[in-house]
């Protein structure tokens, strides 16, 4: 017996198992403040909204700091909040804690048939915006849908996110997604927001989030959020202008 | 590094391609521990998918340099392999080899898995922390000086554990 009679046991993952681990695990998710018991949870949250309703209407400089520190996109409010998880403002409700509870199934095998557009669409149930301008270079590489789930594993909305890369290593993403109704508080921690209207509808272009990613070497990428027909959407792009990017989403279509 | 993006569905874009890579990069790696770790078998599965989504959900704080999410994610691994400990006693599988073909391929197979079933037998008498390090070096191919990282271990004396646990499995083997 010797290293090599000890390493010879090693055997690849059953395909299968590595295929429906991955379809569970691959959802991006959302901090949530779905506390147990939720009925302490909506007590909190009525007097937190008594106590900022009282101070906002006895105070005039407190109500021009909300007005001027706040965004509204869709269901998302951009906060100034320095750090910290985004957060669902709203625990599930009664009707998605059962349909969750209802629907959850084991796991199955993942879906690798069909082109990525069309696994995108059926995943998602809606198809993705899509641009019909695209900078010159930059080419999609990838088109997937993913869900976004709490953490209670309840999910409140589909995505579809189609990225593109340019030869001088360029990112550019273009995100479609549905949420549920229920509202997300965004911290903004400090970045740079200047309004924008796209498309007729106002939105935000902020700029140098963080990223990371093994298909670019950027650490900071610039976005420009807003929503439409119930959509929000968003396009985030680490060497475009905005001007170029309001091009991009100016000629989106579904 | 541990970055902290504003959006998380910004977050989960930017990542989903990093993530999609390392997991089939580690997958094998985790799966090989928890099969020398516990014994072959869908509980090895069980081990590997509990430490993947616990991966998963805490994925914003993992390094993106392929070295440091490995040991990370061993590091989850050690104590998804320690709380299954805590909740049941180990468990040997037994593989149906009788019911095999007599297929020259079968045979060998089948000769591979009993092999396995009795060294995972040799593994269970071991003592836990011995296993542990039989698990991350010959399970999941990690380098002495990274289960010194995860156990605290001085790299040195994870050498010479090992290498008395390989003398003790090789008399015991050899039986």
């Amino acid at each position: 017996m010797n290293d090599d009679f000890l390493t010879r046991f090693r055997k690849t993952p059953r395909a299968e198992f590595e295929a429906a681990l991955y379809r569970r695990i691959s959802k991006p998710m959302t901090a949530s403040t779905t506390l147990y018991p939720r009925r302490r949870l909506a007590l909190a949250f009525a007097a937190v909204l008594l106590v900022l309703a009282l101070a906002l209407a006895a105070s005039p400089g407190a109500r021009a700091m909300a007005a001027g520190f706040l965004r509204q996109i869709g269901i998302l409010t951009l906060s100034e909040r320095p750090a910290g998880e985004p957060v669902l403002i709203a625990p599930a409700s009664p009707e998605q804690l059962a349909l969750a509870e209802a629907t959850a199934t084991p796991i199955v095998p993942a879906s690798l048939s069909g082109a990525p557009l069309e696994v995108a669409v059926a995943q998602a149930g809606f198809p993705p915006y899509l641009p019909g301008y695209l900078p010159a270079g930059f080419t999609q590489v990838e088109l997937v849908a993913a869900e976004y789930v709490d953490d209670s594993g309840i999910g409140h909305g589909m995505g579809i996110f189609a990225t593109y890369l340019s030869p001088t290593d360029g990112y550019l993403a273009i995100q479609t997604t549905g949420f549920d109704e229920r509202a997300q508080d965004v911290p903004m921690g400090g970045r740079t927001i200047t309004d924008v209207v796209v498309n007729g509808q106002p939105g935000v272009w902020i700029e140098a989030l963080p990223f990371a990613s093994s298909l670019v070497s950027s650490q900071a990428i610039n976005m420009l959020l807003w929503s439409e027909n119930g959509y929000v959407l968003a396009v985030q792009a680490d060497q475009l202008s905005l001007a170029e990017v309001l091009k991009i989403a100016e000629s989106l279509s579904q | 590094m541990a970055k902290s993006l504003s959006i998380p569905w910004f977050r989960a874009a930017a990542t989903e391609a990093d993530f999609a890579e390392l997991y089939h990069a580690e997958l094998p790696r985790v799966y090989n521990f928890f099969r020398y770790r516990v014994g072959d078998g869908p509980l090895a599965e069980d081990l590997t998918a509990e430490t993947f989504e616990k991966a998963w959900r805490n994925r914003d704080r993992y390094r993106r340099d392929l070295a440091a999410f490995s040991t990370w994610l061993f590091t989850i691994a050690r104590r998804v392999a320690t709380d299954h400990y805590r909740k049941t006693r180990p468990e040997i599988p037994l593989h149906e080899v009788s019911h095999l073909t007599h297929d020259e391929n079968m045979e060998e197979w089948a000769q591979q898995q009993a092999d396995f079933t009795r060294l995972s037998l040799l593994l269970s008498r071991l003592a836990d922390r011995d296993r542990e390090l039989v698990a991350l070096k010959y399970g999941a191919g990690l380098t002495n000086r990274t289960i010194a990282g995860l156990t605290g271990l001085s790299e040195s004396n994870v050498g010479v554990i090992l290498h008395r646990t390989l003398q003790s499995l090789r008399s015991e083997w050899e039986a």
